[in-house]
């Protein structure tokens, strides 16, 4: 047992939907203890919420980010390393500056050559 | 052959998946709680939180443990550990800066990992950076053994072991009681399985999944 299980079991659908549930009612628990959580429990709740939002970024078609890329480790670690460093954000606005704004019809991106 | 081969791989995927199941099963009850339960030769063993008293005990224990050992003419500061290496041409300070510039490198390789979709590349980029992650073990493992004895690991290591005392318990007449009347009887304690058990679970209690896992009895 290791942080793998721990990560396998944060970003299983089954926990994921549980965790969606619990943060949307409170009657809803997680754990069979409401308070002086464990170290493994607040760990644990770290990568609910981390994997939550990777597929949330997922859903929003962020770029860089796929299936492929939560399901492995050492991807995931390093998506979650370029969005903490801001990286994300300038592809986002850049892909933003390539949609064309001006007219009535939405959301048609011109490529560069 | 080629069969025979097949159901050999197919077996082991299959136990692979099992093995990953039962992980998950465990590790769904470890988490599912603050307290772990586990059995042990018929009877039932948990560890829990330290309560506030427990914790109030344990930072006295601290407290006289510290002053103990820097009383002790022969334990020494990791300060004073890195110096007697250098004496010995082992470079302490040389390797732990290794460890630093070998994070440095996996996160510029991981910051192109990030950009990259290309099988090949992230094929190749995941080897190094696992390569990597294996050499910058190596270094902390190394460096973690040599500073074994120091005063800073040594005190964390018997603070461990007296949170383990306090929070051991077992299930007599549906009632959870201390296992050890006192630290002492805990110490002379020759049920290995036990305590190490013991130690494994409050390990997670108190440290998560990063902490490394220590057994103090090797200190003793």
């Amino acid at each position: 047992m290791n942080l793998k299980t721990l990560r396998n079991l944060a970003k299983s659908e089954k926990l994921q939907a549980l965790y969606r549930r619990a943060k949307e009612s409170n009657l809803i628990r997680l754990f069979k203890n409401n308070f002086d959580l464990s170290k493994i429990q607040e760990w644990f709740l770290y990568w609910l919420e981390v994997y939550h939002l990777l597929y949330k970024d997922l859903a929003e078609n962020k770029p860089y980010i796929s299936e492929e890329v939560i399901q492995n480790n050492i991807r995931t670690d390093a998506y979650l390393l370029l969005r903490a460093s801001g990286d994300l954000d300038k592809t986002k606005k850049k892909q933003q500056k390539d949609i064309d704004t001006t007219g009535n019809t939405p959301g048609i991106i011109f490529k560069r050559k | 052959m080629k069969e025979k081969i097949t159901r050999k791989e197919l077996a082991e995927e299959g136990l692979k998946a099992i093995q990953k199941i039962e992980n998950e099963i465990k590790m769904e009850n470890i988490i599912q709680d603050n307290k772990i339960l586990f059995k042990l030769a018929g009877k039932t063993y948990r560890v829990r939180r330290l309560e506030h008293l427990e914790e109030q005990e344990l930072e006295q224990v601290r407290r006289k443990k510290y002053l103990e050992l820097i009383r002790d003419d022969s334990y020494q500061f990791k300060a004073q550990w890195i110096i007697d290496y250098k004496k010995k041409n082992i470079d302490i300070n040389a390797k732990e800066k290794k460890i630093r510039d070998i994070s440095f490198e996996i996160k510029q390789l991981m910051l192109r990992l990030a950009k990259t979709s290309n099988k090949t590349d992230v094929n190749n980029l995941v080897k190094s950076i696992e390569k990597l992650r294996d050499e910058q073990r190596d270094f902390v493992i190394d460096v973690t053994e040599k500073l074994h004895y120091c005063i800073e690991n040594q005190l964390s290591i018997a603070v461990h072991s007296y949170a383990t005392y306090l929070v051991l318990e077992v299930k007599k007449d549906k009632e959870w009681k201390r296992v050890f009347d006192n630290y002492e009887t805990f110490e002379k304690c020759e049920d290995n399985q036990l305590i190490s058990k013991a130690y494994y679970y409050v390990n997670y209690l108190m440290y998560g999944e990063n902490y490394e896992f220590k057994n103090p009895k090797k200190s003793r």
